[in-house]
């Protein structure tokens, strides 16, 4: 059993607390999220704001479902931004902010995923 | 089918991998769901071949906007469930899309996952019912393949057989006449249910059953509040037969002022409900039967001959069995096989004197007297063999050889008034009438020949 069982509630009520579901899930997280990290950050630098929405979207989905609230709250300060008039400057900053939250958050899951 | 359900397919489109991928594994959780995850609109639109149950679509998708992909599946499939689930609260897109055809709108939160839940269970349910209503359909029509309703060979038969091809393949009004017990409301059946109309309803009615002041509301329905007691709307026969088959049974015993009103509604293909204004289109066909010579009870004045000529159509006279020849036999051992297998028991066969027998009588009341005969031979045979013995002739039907017996004339008017009291089920007024008496007449008849 992974020691932040809290962090994974919400993935055991879509998946019937099905232990092995549960895990490929987790597995399948931390495959995609690094990618869709970089993507944003890329897409933040090339100020491609309907890229920047759509993936912080995105990216807001999945966090959602790992008990990551901050990193989310974040995620869907980017997409009010982009939609409004964007602060480039203040994109980055967020951005930066979420990979600095991510880091540890995926060392911490990286560990969860070890006790399955 | 009704025992085995089919899973239900769903596909679900979604560009993000993994809330995809973690619906398709949510909704896999119910071993009946055959989940299928697409990542684009144009793999989904690709694959729509496969018929799908139920869609739940991404309003966001990279390739395709969601609304987009949703006309483009209701133009080929407008009876499929869509469900748009989209990641922004859009009263407006939401309302366009519902107009535009979608089952349901949801927002992704925490919620999705039940909401969704339900409204698969509930296209589920749907699925099933439409999946048994089509089997039920299917097992109707099978049941009425007209050789499967009515068995013989004999050439009188044969006639018919080919005026119901006629009909089947055309949608001309039919007139049915043969004596009682000849299967008329069956070949009326047989010719619906093997009719382009098999899919809509096929609405019996027998006129001599609805007293004369119920015949309109019972054809043509009523409103609420048309007449003391009218508490609710009620449709009527015409209309319930929409798009189908409406079978008037012995037409003849419609009254004249009935009559007028029927001849309307078909010549005007269109009916008013009793109180009602409302001026109701009809698509029916009909078909009609009668025990009685049509023509004769135009000329008694008792039938319109406008509406004679409207009904006629397709005539479809079915032969007395007593006509049918060898069918006699073919449909005894018919019955007798299906009495033994409904009730298990073991199968018989008719002896050569048993055979003879049967043949050697004139059936006043036709196939459905010979299954009665066929089924009481069954029972009283214990053995394989169905005997003479075992078969019983009904006395009471008005023998076409009545003269054969010598009975006293007391006798004789016993027998005709039993067989006129059963003929029209106790109906004292309806035998007095046919037997040309008073009805006080009949009734000290009754007491003082105690019959």
């Amino acid at each position: 059993m992974p020691a932040k069982k809290d962090k994974l509630s919400l993935l055991r009520e879509y998946l019937g607390n099905d232990d092995q579901q549960i895990k490929e899930m987790l597995e399948l997280f931390l495959q995609n999220i690094p990618n869709d990290l970089n993507e944003l950050s890329l897409v933040c630098k090339k100020n491609d704001i309907d890229s920047i929405q759509k993936t912080a979207h995105r990216l807001k989905s999945s966090v959602r479902f790992f008990g990551l609230d901050d990193v989310a709250t974040l995620l869907q300060q980017i997409e009010i931004s982009s939609k409004e008039q964007p602060d480039f400057e203040q994109l980055d900053k967020l951005t930066k902010q979420i990979n600095k939250l991510m880091e540890q958050e995926l060392i911490r899951f990286e560990k969860m995923l070890s006790l399955f | 089918m009704a025992g085995t359900k089919r899973p239900l397919k769903i596909f679900v489109v979604e560009d993000n991998l993994f809330y995809g991928e973690l619906l398709k594994r949510h909704l896999s959780l119910n071993p009946d769901n055959e989940v299928y995850l697409f990542k684009t609109g144009k793999e989904c639109l690709d694959h729509l071949y496969q018929k799908p149950d139920l869609i739940s679509l991404d309003y966001g998708l990279p390739d395709i906007p969601g609304d987009k992909v949703l006309k483009k599946i209701k133009a080929d499939y407008p009876e499929l469930p869509v469900i748009i689930v989209s990641g922004q609260e859009d009263i407006k897109t939401a309302v366009s899309l519902l107009r535009g055809g979608a089952y349901d709108y949801f927002v992704k939160d925490d919620d999705t996952k039940d909401r969704l839940w339900n409204a698969v269970n509930k296209i589920r349910q749907h699925m099933n019912l439409r999946d048994e209503l089509d089997v039920l359909k299917d097992e109707i029509e099978q049941k009425y393949a007209f050789r499967n309703v009515i068995k013989g060979s004999s050439p009188a038969l044969k006639k018919v057989f080919a005026l119901m091809e006629k009909a089947i393949h055309s949608n001309i009004t039919v007139s049915i006449t043969g004596e009682t017990g000849t299967g008329k409301e069956l070949v009326a059946k047989a010719i619906h249910y093997n009719s382009p109309r098999a899919k809509n309803p096929f609405i019996p009615i027998n006129v001599s059953a609805i007293p004369n002041e119920l015949i309109e509301s019972e054809l043509f329905g009523y409103e609420k509040g048309a007449f003391t007691g009218a508490n609710t709307r009620k449709i009527g026969k015409f209309e319930l037969a929409e798009g189908g088959t409406l079978f008037l049974d012995e037409i003849a015993e419609m009254d004249v002022n009935m009559q007028t009103k029927l001849l309307r509604v078909i010549q005007e293909k269109e009916l008013t409900r009793i109180g009602g204004h409302e001026v109701i289109k009809t698509d029916v066909r009909l078909i009609v039967a009668t025990h009685c010579n049509l023509a004769e009870e135009v000329k008694k004045g008792n039938f319109r001959q406008d509406l004679y000529y409207r009904l006629l159509g397709l005539p479809i006279e079915l032969p007395p069995l007593r006509n049918r020849g060898l069918d006699i036999i073919l449909l005894a051992k018919y019955f007798a096989e299906q009495y033994c297998k409904d009730n298990g028991l073991e199968q018989k066969i008719f002896t050569k004197a048993a055979q003879d027998k049967l043949m050697s009588y004139n059936y006043p009341g036709n196939v459905r007297e010979l299954a009665a005969i066929v089924e009481l031979a069954a029972v009283m045979s214990d053995g394989k063999y169905i005997d003479e013995s075992h078969i019983t002739f009904n006395s009471s039907g008005l023998p076409s050889d009545i003269l054969s017996e010598e009975i006293t004339l007391d006798g004789y008017n016993k027998k005709i008034i039993r067989y006129f009291l059963e003929k029209y089920d106790g109906n004292v007024v309806k035998t007095a009438e046919k037997l040309g008496i008073g009805k006080s007449t009949l009734y000290r008849m009754l007491k003082t020949k105690n019959i």
